[in-house]
């Protein structure tokens, strides 16, 4: 009797359904962790390419306001603005920020410049402090939504001042 | 009489074979598309790289000569043209415009032009914007967009990327 189970057991060639299913699930283990390393590529030529993208526009954006500081420096009398060159010439406006291509939110300040006794850039609140009105502190912010789902940006920070 | 053993000469029933090629099926196919999808995918990964890695390079090549330039003949101020005709400090000219099969081409001095982007991309547009005026130093705002040479039309490795900046001239006039 106990020859012949063992025959039988041996002679069972066949696949046992938990046989098909451990080997579906290492499949799908294995393909689920294939799929996963293609999107994790996709992600990353996209991130560089948005990236690439964003920089672009906050370049525009300081190179139109250092152009209009070359031509007129009462044009920058603004706080937040926006840009325009539809005219064939660059103009800044006020407003807060604008959306480029329904994917890049782009908001450029500017702040005002404190000076120290001896010419040098200080704290509002430092001792002897005075505003300097032939400088200003330019920040342009570019954000958008990256395609695996946070929020990136660039920045770009410099001064201005009215020297020519 | 149930014989002992009779069972191992046992064929399969109808039910069993069925059962057997549907699972059989089903896990063949998932391989199959799994295969095919990850061919496309590396094709579309294949595409998207080539596309954006022209566009950087042809972006950075522009960059580089804008920056060394020291004036801008064409597009004239508050002109747009598709190409740009710059003049370098020691008054060499280069040139940049796109070749009859798409690809960003740079012509220094009069003759010679090199290709700037590889052959798999087509440089769909390119603008050159002259945003400077009379009295203000030449500023550029540069739009292109790059597209994969898709000669196979399949839509899968349809790619196109766009790029928009601005740049001036370092040189005071």
């Amino acid at each position: 009797m106990k020859n012949y189970l063992i025959k039988k057991i041996i002679k069972q060639s066949g696949q046992s359904i938990l046989e098909i299913i451990v080997a579906l699930a290492i499949f799908s283990l294995v393909s689920a962790s294939l799929s996963s390393l293609i999107m994790g590529s996709f992600l990353t030529l996209n991130r560089s390419i948005e990236f690439a993208q964003a920089s672009g526009f906050a370049d525009e954006g300081s190179e139109a306001i250092k152009n209009v500081r070359d031509r007129n420096w009462e044009e920058l009398n603004l706080n937040e603005v926006v840009i325009d060159s539809s005219t064939g010439r660059w103009i800044i406006n006020s407003g807060p920020n604008e959306l480029i291509q329904n994917k890049y939110l782009r908001t450029i300040n500017f702040f005002p410049v404190f000076r120290d006794a001896d010419g040098r850039l200080a704290a509002s609140s430092a001792p002897f402090a005075s505003l300097d009105a032939g400088s200003k502190k330019v920040r342009i912010k570019v954000e958008w939504n990256t395609s695996n789902g946070i929020t990136d940006y660039v920045e770009r920070n410099f001064y201005i001042t009215n020297w020519k | 009489m149930k014989t002992p053993g009779i069972k191992k000469y046992r064929g399969f029933t109808l039910v069993e074979t069925l059962v057997y090629l549907a699972l059989l099926s089903m896990a063949l196919s998932g391989f199959v598309a799994l295969g095919i999808s990850i061919a496309n995918m590396r094709n579309k990964a294949d595409a998207m790289e080539e596309t954006n890695t022209d566009l950087r390079l042809a972006a950075d090549t522009l960059f580089r000569e804008i920056r060394l330039a020291k004036s801008v003949e064409i597009p004239a101020k508050g002109q747009s043209s598709n190409i740009l005709k710059l003049i370098m400090s020691d008054g060499m000219p280069v040139f940049f415009s796109t070749s009859t099969e798409g690809r960003l081409t740079m012509t220094e001095g009069t003759e010679g032009g090199i290709r700037v982007s590889g052959p798999e991309t087509v440089f769909t547009n390119l603008i050159f914007t002259n945003l400077g005026e009379e009295g203000t130093k030449d500023s550029l705002k540069i739009e292109m967009t790059t597209a994969y040479r898709n000669n196979s039309g399949n839509i899968i490795y349809g790619y196109s990327q766009n790029l928009e900046t601005a740049m001036g001239l370092k040189e005071k006039i």
